[in-house]
């Protein structure tokens, strides 16, 4: 007897059929992306998920650096970094040095910006001039300002005519860590603020001509608002990436902490942790507080733009 | 009746070098200058010998030599690097 159960519980073949196509679906959909998008999601696992998961790891035990004798030592770490007054320290630093050096470059490059855009004559040339020193790495731009900050043969004193330890005393040494930065790393904002005064409408300001709008207010009414999401970003960038600032301040400063330990930053004092003291452990679990703020303030952002995207609507 | 063609008369192009211009061109001019500064001033001490870059600072090198510069070449191409 050959019975089938199709007929008596009626949809379940078409079910069955729905799921199988969807599977098919699937499946040839994964043939087609899927192996284009494989190389990239291996090497994310790598060089990204395989580190974070393994840096978790040593951030709970009080691994050294030989790997010898590790311990599992729960959050520990943790507690310690917060007691640590010297992570405090350094971590104020990273927010000081974010504090002045993102509100000078998002002036300085908007300006910059305008100048390039409005500007009828060699536009190609003052592009060059404001991007050029983008172009350097980190221990060339530390090195050279290292040179020009020096107090008997530096240039900077020597133009403006002042006799300034810059990088030996307190008061001055990270305004000249944010000078350095802000010459290097302007040209980044730069250009996107560039880009976004390309994007503006022109008939937009020709409209406000024809209105009777003068100059200024054609940059208040039109140009600043049109360039609010891109100072967003512009924010929101420099934030994030001057919480992680590194290079040029231990280059400027030698590897060394700053006059009064002034110029140690947060990855400084990670690194200093992790390499010189040889705690991998408690070094990892500081990169991990370090991420959680640096997280934090891009998940801040993600919220702001979206309340304001609402307010929109 | 017949009508003169009408003769295009050339209009005078009006000059790009509007106050406004000058002005912008003024200000992109200092600011480049200010901006160009630490790299003309590496460029020049790299032109220097080694005892006159570190003396009282100055823009034109006294004493013009390659020397840096062939030792950098001579750092890229030897099998030590240095």
């Amino acid at each position: 007897m050959t019975t089938t159960l199709a007929p008596a519980t009626g949809l379940r073949p078409r079910a069955a059929t729905a799921t199988e196509s969807a599977r098919l679906r699937w499946g040839r959909r994964f043939q087609h992306g899927g192996w284009f998008v494989a190389p990239f999601f291996v090497l994310y696992g790598l060089f990204v998920v395989v580190p974070v998961v393994r840096g978790l790891y040593l951030s709970l035990t009080d691994a050294n650096i030989s790997g010898d004798h590790t311990r599992f030592i729960g959050l520990d770490n943790y507690r310690e970094a917060f007691r640590d007054h010297l992570v405090w320290n350094s971590l104020w630093h990273s927010v000081q040095f974010t504090l002045y050096v993102v509100p000078c470059i998002v002036v300085v490059a908007l300006l910059m910006a305008l100048i390039a855009h409005h500007i009828a004559h060699l536009k190609w040339l003052w592009r060059l001039c404001f991007f050029a020193p983008f172009l350097l790495p980190s221990a060339v731009v530390g090195n050279l300002w290292w040179w020009l900050f020096q107090p008997t043969n530096g240039m900077v004193n020597h133009v403006l005519g002042i006799d300034t330890p810059w990088l030996t005393q307190r008061s001055t040494a990270m305004i000249a860590v944010v000078v350095a930065t802000l010459w290097w790393t302007v040209g980044f904002s730069f250009l996107l603020y560039l880009a976004a005064l390309q994007n503006i409408p022109h008939h937009l300001y020709e409209a406000a001509e024809l209105d009777g709008a003068h100059a200024f207010q054609r940059m208040l009414h039109i140009t600043v608002p049109n360039l609010r999401t891109i100072t967003g970003l512009v924010i929101a960038l420099q934030v994030l990436a001057s919480l992680q600032v590194f290079d040029q301040a231990v280059v400027m400063y030698q590897f060394g902490p700053g006059p009064e330990e002034s110029t140690r930053t947060f990855v400084q004092y990670t690194l200093e942790q992790g390499f010189t003291s040889y705690r991998v452990g408690y070094a990892s679990a500081i990169s991990f507080i370090l991420f959680l703020i640096i997280a934090a303030v891009a998940l801040g952002r993600m919220w702001l733009l979206r309340l304001r995207e609402e307010d929109a609507r | 009746m017949t009508t003169a063609d009408p003769t295009p008369v050339p209009r005078k192009a009006r000059s790009s070098w509007t106050p406004g211009q000058i002005a912008l061109t003024l200000v992109a001019a200092a600011l480049s200058l200010v901006w160009m500064a630490p790299l003309a001033w590496a460029l020049s001490t790299s032109l220097k010998t080694p005892t006159e870059s570190v003396t009282s600072p100055h823009w034109i090198p006294q004493h013009l030599t390659a020397e840096s510069w062939k030792s950098v070449v001579e750092a890229a191409t030897s099998p030590t690097g240095s």
